[in-house]
């Protein structure tokens, strides 16, 4: 499998106000053609920060050191082309003011070189690609039309519409209902099965993540603190912090936190 | 049983999307009392924040009543319905939409404390900093702007808001989704440690069935603009009867071992 993404001591820090916050510190790790990489970690420990640095959309000022390599390409990647991008925050990706078909269809035109008419066959197709329901129609609608879920989908049919060599899913299934989210996790199994394309899946849910990934990376503090495959994190993690993140997970038998009376 | 402390009766509300109706809630009724959490839960679309918008006056209900603290929630206006917004209050499903990005944290948690007379001006640093302490940030945030800081701790600004006007129910929208586990953690025994200090009620919308099963008593899930199922959280989701419920609970993500 050939190498997709390299990062290598990767540093990021953000400047205002005359001060300057370190918040990645010598990240390196490789990203294979095909690949599921899941990224956990806490709030505030710079997994946003990564899928920006990757994408190259650090706000100006940020300082970035060590090395974002794309060994495929020979051009500088291409956002929407080369690289998808879906936040946990649909609003962010979504322009409210343009239809859905709008949208996804001047993705098509703009990387794929579509007619307008073939960019909203397109994008018709993607939105039935992502289970959205009735496409046709919602092609027609405007973002605050639809629920948190559809909006959702909607961004993802968009990041996908260029069949980008890696799609960057940043807590993108958190605000979804679990059988959605368990059909978006297929969802992009299939994209990454079909079209060879490497996915940075960032989430908090270690569960989710090891459903999604091969393998895991988990961050602390700007740090990659530990890498492996999913079943060695999940089975036999080597870091502390690692054993504390899988201890705090909430599954379905998790004891109540209410006082017994209150429950019984 | 204690009066409820919000009664909602008969909530329903169509929107025309794209030239067909949609029925977002279709006779939707449900209860909370006092310093009690009632979860709701349901697939995407099934109508949870149209319900919950409807409660913070935010969209405009075609029937149904809403009782909240004894008064008709529907009927007031002017200077009471701003008195029951401090005692009623949201935590947004969409932490960017809630905020005006370019506002300071400080200024975010000011206006409440403004707005509704809480603490005296001179006063309000320390409250500010004691709000942001209490949601686990750092009170030297105060001075960021909010879309300097990250998505979970943005969340916990909107939780911070939220408890700032000390209410008696807050309506809590995928407001622990964006937390990574230790954060959720605190925050939600923040939520059971205001619950059981000043009973305050919670109506918890959530996707995440493993923490509706920790903090919830009840829970009730809706599908398309309806109750389908409630009952005690446990029960509900150790055993569900209707067939959105199973689906919901079959779907929920699990850790997968190694080989
Ligand atoms: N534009 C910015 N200016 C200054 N500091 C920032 C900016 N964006 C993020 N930060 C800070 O950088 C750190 C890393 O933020 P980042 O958004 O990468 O975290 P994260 O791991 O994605 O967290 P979460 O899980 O809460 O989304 C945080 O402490 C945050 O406050
Ligand atoms: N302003 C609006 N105009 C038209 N349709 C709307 C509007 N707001 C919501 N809807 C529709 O109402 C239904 C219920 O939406 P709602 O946002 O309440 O769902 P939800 O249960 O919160 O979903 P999610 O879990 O995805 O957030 C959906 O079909 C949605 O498309
Ligand atoms: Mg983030
Ligand atoms: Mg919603």
């Amino acid at each position: 499998m050939s190498v997709r993404l390299t990062v290598e001591k990767l540093g990021v820090s953000y400047r205002g106000d005359g001060r300057e916050t370190e918040v990645l510190k010598d990240v390196s790790f490789e990203l294979r053609a095909g690949e599921r990489l899941a990224i956990i970690g806490e709030s505030g420990s710079g997994k946003s920060t990564l899928a920006l640095a990757i994408a190259g959309l650090l706000p100006p000022g940020s300082r970035v050191d060590g090395d974002v390599r794309w060994p495929e390409l020979e051009r500088r990647p291409v956002n929407g082309r080369d690289l998808g991008f879906v936040f946990q925050d649909p609003s962010s990706s979504l322009n409210p003011v343009l239809t859905i078909g709008e949208q996804i269809a001047e993705v098509a035109r703009a990387h794929l070189g579509r007619s307008w008419r073939e960019a909203y066959e397109h994008a018709e197709m993607l939105l039935g690609r992502v289970h959205l329901p009735d496409p046709a129609s919602a092609l027609r609608a405007f973002p605050h039309q639809l629920s948190g879920g559809q909006r959702q989908r909607v961004a993802i049919a968009e990041a996908i519409a260029a069949r980008p060599g890696l799609l960057i899913a940043d807590e993108a299934t958190s605000a979804l209902d679990t059988i959605v989210q368990a059909e978006i996790v297929r969802l992009l199994e299939e994209l990454v099965a079909e079209d060879g394309m490497s996915l940075l899946f960032i989430s908090h849910d270690i569960a989710l993540a090891s459903q999604i990934a091969d393998r895991i990376a988990v961050f602390r503090h700007g740090r990659l603190v530990e890498i492996g495959d999913a079943g060695q994190i999940v089975d036999a993690p080597r870091e502390a912090y690692t054993k504390s993140l899988l201890a705090a997970h909430m599954g379905l038998d998790t004891p109540s936190l209410l006082a017994p009376e209150a429950v019984a | 049983m204690t009066a409820p402390l919000l009664a909602a009766t008969n909530l329903r509300k169509r929107f025309d999307s794209r030239g067909r109706a949609v029925a977002a809630l279709d006779d939707v009724s449900f209860e909370v009392a006092p310093g009690e959490t009632l979860a709701l839960v349901g697939p995407s679309g099934s109508g949870k924040t149209t319900a919950a918008r409807a409660l913070m006056r935010l969209t405009e209900l075609d029937g149904g009543e809403i009782c909240f603290d004894s008064e008709d929630l529907l009927a007031l206006k002017g200077a009471r319905l701003r008195a029951v917004r401090a005692r009623l209050q949201m935590v947004f499903q969409d932490p960017r939409a809630a905020f005006n990005p370019r506002a300071t944290v400080a200024r975010v948690l000011d206006d409440p404390l403004r707005i509704h007379g809480i603490v005296p001006r001179a006063e309000r640093p320390e409250a500010i900093a004691q709000l942001l302490q209490r949601v686990g940030l750092s009170p030297d945030l105060a001075t960021r702007a909010i879309h300097e800081i990250s998505g979970g701790q943005r969340q916990r600004v909107a939780i911070a808001r939220a408890i700032a006007t000390r209410p008696r129910l807050i309506v809590l929208d995928e407001a622990v989704s964006a937390l990574d586990v230790s954060v959720r953690g605190q925050i939600l025994e923040l939520l059971l440690d205001l619950q059981r200090s000043q009973d305050i009620a919670y109506l918890f919308i959530s996707h995440d069935l493993g923490v509706v099963r920790a903090i919830a008593h009840r829970v009730a899930i809706m599908d398309k603009g309806r109750i389908v199922e409630t009952g005690k959280a446990a029960e509900v989701i150790a055993n569900p009867q209707s067939s959105t419920g199973r689906a919901l609970v079959a779907a929920a993500p699990k850790l997968r071992h190694g080989a």
